[in-house]
């Protein structure tokens, strides 16, 4: 059967591995993107995500493996002719020339037609405010102009897929902002295929359709970023999204005759249904802001100690001390104060279990479901 | 404190004056007895500027002919016999510098793009490639003469084109690699994920933006190639005749060496290579930054 176009997968990786020098960068990743996807490659500098770019794009060869584009395996194809549309972190603008261009460049090289050219560089100009700056030598450019410069060039290219790899790193956090609805959008307005790599995970949270975290050279997990959030699978994963950084206190599992019980430190036998699985010793992760706290005590809540109140503006992060583990835990601004006593809770739903042992975690409410 | 630094000004403006004046010492003093009468060339106590300019010096450079009918006249004062001619001489050189040159150039520019784009040799080549320039050049003079006469390359242009090339080309690489250095990588990615070959990405991106640093290289190259004597001397006998040789051999039987002809041949044969340099000085300036790239 044929797939539909909107279903089409655009790009897939298969098994692919890079090994610089005896040091594996790529360890054997999977990956598919359907079309008009935009998918984020999210990791911590070092990770093998710009490598694994580079190997979509055909500057590096890969040790073993497959690249896939619209099903047609590319891996040693070059790369002029893989029409891949690629905007590097440092954009790469060629500042002897003008905006135009530069703009102009990618459609030289392709031999479009002058007419064609022109139209298509008007188009995109627009598209991306570009109009007052045509004239401008690349040299005169700041940061994000520079970065819609380079992605003008590469969009006026219509590529079947586009690499960014790290484009917002050089532009400072205000801009960052508005960029990333404005890049949202062109995405969307074009349907066009996106591979994202970065490690600013709002970035990756804020415009993806997917999310890959990877670590090590292994993508670790590919799920929507509410997943992602919701329902780490790793405890690198769990750690990796999310600010301030996921609470992980330890905790235990036992079985009695009618019931799985959970105690923490201070929370004693919170009932776990049944078939969640074994008996041992695991870490608890629970975020922040799913933790519940009141001033008075509540049912099933324990009381705890303020040790330090971190300022975020919108919000306050206070430092409590849960036994003998210090836990972070979301309010609002002027709910409570260093030394006083208030009074937490947490639901078993919005928890993770991480196994200590595989850094695997367990979410038991998903595993009730299908016990 | 006002005074201290009007004091630190003056002593470095004076040492300033004293450097350049060693420095063009020499180059005054080429040029001044060019125009020196046979008697002033090395007499006793010097002098500094001759009240009797002449322009025999140049005469007998550029035309030898006349010059010995003049000196006949003079009824023998000097013996103006010399060997070679000088026009023979400019030819030589700028042939073979010329060549080597672009020869030095070309071949240096493609090996630099290989090791800094494709690690070509690995980490240890271009150190490698400098060790050819450590070993002095007279120690491997005699092999040469013999290698060269073993196949039949003495006394050629070929020759010395070949020799040159050999011995400039470390040189070459090692100045064209840093520039090609500073061209970002990703300018030719931009390139090649736009349609173009390396090759084609390497000529349109990379090339313009190290012309002045190439240019500069051949410059350099051009001066070595343009004064160097030994393999000169010893890879020739006669046929091929460069502007170095020429120097030398204004030499008399009766007079020993013929130091104003020489300080004339010598202030000749500087002017092409100030043309030279003249001519590509706008592209010597290295301030532009190449790309966008941080590094």
């Amino acid at each position: 059967m044929i797939q539909s176009n909107a279903n089409a997968i655009k790009l897939e990786i298969r098994d692919l591995r890079k090994v610089f020098d005896g040091a594996e960068a790529v360890k054997g990743s999977n990956l598919t993107l359907k079309r008009g996807e935009f998918l984020s490659l999210l990791g911590p500098s070092g990770c093998g995500k710009s490598t694994t770019l580079a190997l979509i794009a055909g500057f590096l060869e890969p040790t073993s493996g497959e690249v896939l584009i619209d099903g047609n395996p590319i891996t040693h194809i070059p790369v002029q002719k893989r029409r891949i549309g690629l905007v590097f972190q440092d954009y790469a603008i060629f500042t002897k020339l003008s905006v135009k261009q530069n703009l102009l460049f990618g459609l030289e090289a392709q031999k479009v037609r002058r007419v064609e050219r022109e139209k298509s560089v008007a188009e995109f100009a627009e598209k991306l405010g570009l109009n007052g700056l045509m004239n401008n030598r690349g040299s005169d450019l700041n940061m994000s102009e520079m970065q819609r410069v380079a992605l003008a060039r590469v969009l006026v290219t219509k590529p079947e897929l586009l690499l960014l790899d790290e484009p917002m790193s050089n532009l400072d956090a205000a801009l960052r902002a508005s960029l990333r609805g404005e890049l949202k959008q062109i995405q969307k307005d074009l349907e066009q295929t996106v591979l994202y790599v970065t490690h600013d995970q709002i970035e990756a949270m804020s415009m993806s359709d997917q999310i890959a975290v990877m670590n090590n050279g292994n993508i670790l997990q590919i799920d929507s970023p509410e997943d992602i959030y919701r329902r780490p699978q790793s405890r690198f994963v769990a750690e990796f999204i999310g600010e301030p950084l996921i609470n992980m206190m330890s905790c235990e599992v036992f079985s009695t005759s009618d019931a799985l019980l959970l105690s923490t430190q201070a929370h004693k036998e919170m009932r776990l249904q049944r078939g969640w699985g074994e008996s041992g010793k695991y870490l608890l992760g629970i975020r922040s802001h799913h933790i519940t706290v009141e001033h008075e005590p509540f049912s099933g809540s324990v009381g705890v100690i303020v040790k330090l109140v971190e300022n975020y503006g919108s919000e306050h992060v206070l430092h409590v001390i849960y036994g003998d583990e210090s836990m972070t835990v979301m309010v609002s601004p002027g709910f409570a104060r260093e030394g006083d006593n208030v009074h937490v809770a947490f639901d078993l739903k919005d928890v993770s279990l991480v196994d200590p042992a595989t850094d695997q975690i367990h979410h038991p409410d998903k595993l009730d479901e299908t016990a | 404190m006002h005074q201290t630094k009007i004091w630190v000004t003056v002593l470095k403006r004076t040492a300033v004056i004293i450097a350049a004046i060693i420095a063009f010492f020499p180059i005054y003093w080429l040029i001044a007895t060019s125009f020196k009468p046979f008697e002033e060339w090395a007499s006793w106590p010097p002098i500094w500027l001759t009240d009797n300019p002449t322009l025999q010096n140049y005469r007998i450079v550029f035309f030898p002919d006349m010059a010995r009918e003049f000196a006949t006249q003079q009824s023998g004062s000097l013996d103006y016999k010399v060997s070679g001619s000088a026009w023979k001489a400019f030819k030589g050189s700028a042939i073979i510098s010329i060549v080597a040159t672009f020869f030095s150039v070309t071949f240096g520019t493609l090996a630099a793009y290989s090791i800094v784009r494709f690690n070509t040799g690995g980490k240890n080549y271009p150190f490698q490639f400098l060790t050819v320039r450590m070993v002095p050049p007279i120690a491997v003079v005699v092999p040469m003469v013999v290698l060269f006469s073993i196949l039949k390359l003495s006394d050629t242009y070929f020759g010395l084109i070949l020799a040159y090339t050999a011995f400039t080309l470390p040189f070459s690489i090692w100045m064209i690699r840093s520039f090609i250095d500073d061209v970002p990588a990703e300018l030719e990615g931009v390139a090649m994920i736009h349609g173009m070959t390396q090759l084609r990405a390497f000529l349109t991106v990379t090339l313009p933006l190290v012309k002045g640093g190439i240019l500069s290289t051949a410059l350099f190259i051009f001066i070595l190639n343009w004064s160097e004597f030994l393999f000169a001397l010893v890879l020739t006998a006669g046929n091929v005749v460069t502007v170095t040789l020429q120097v030398a051999n204004y030499v008399s039987a009766s007079s020993g060496k013929l130091y104003g002809v020489q300080a004339a041949m010598g202030t000749v044969s500087t002017l092409p290579v100030i043309l030279f340099g003249y001519l590509i000085q706008r592209h010597i300036v290295r301030g532009l930054t190449f790309g966008a790239v941080k590094r």
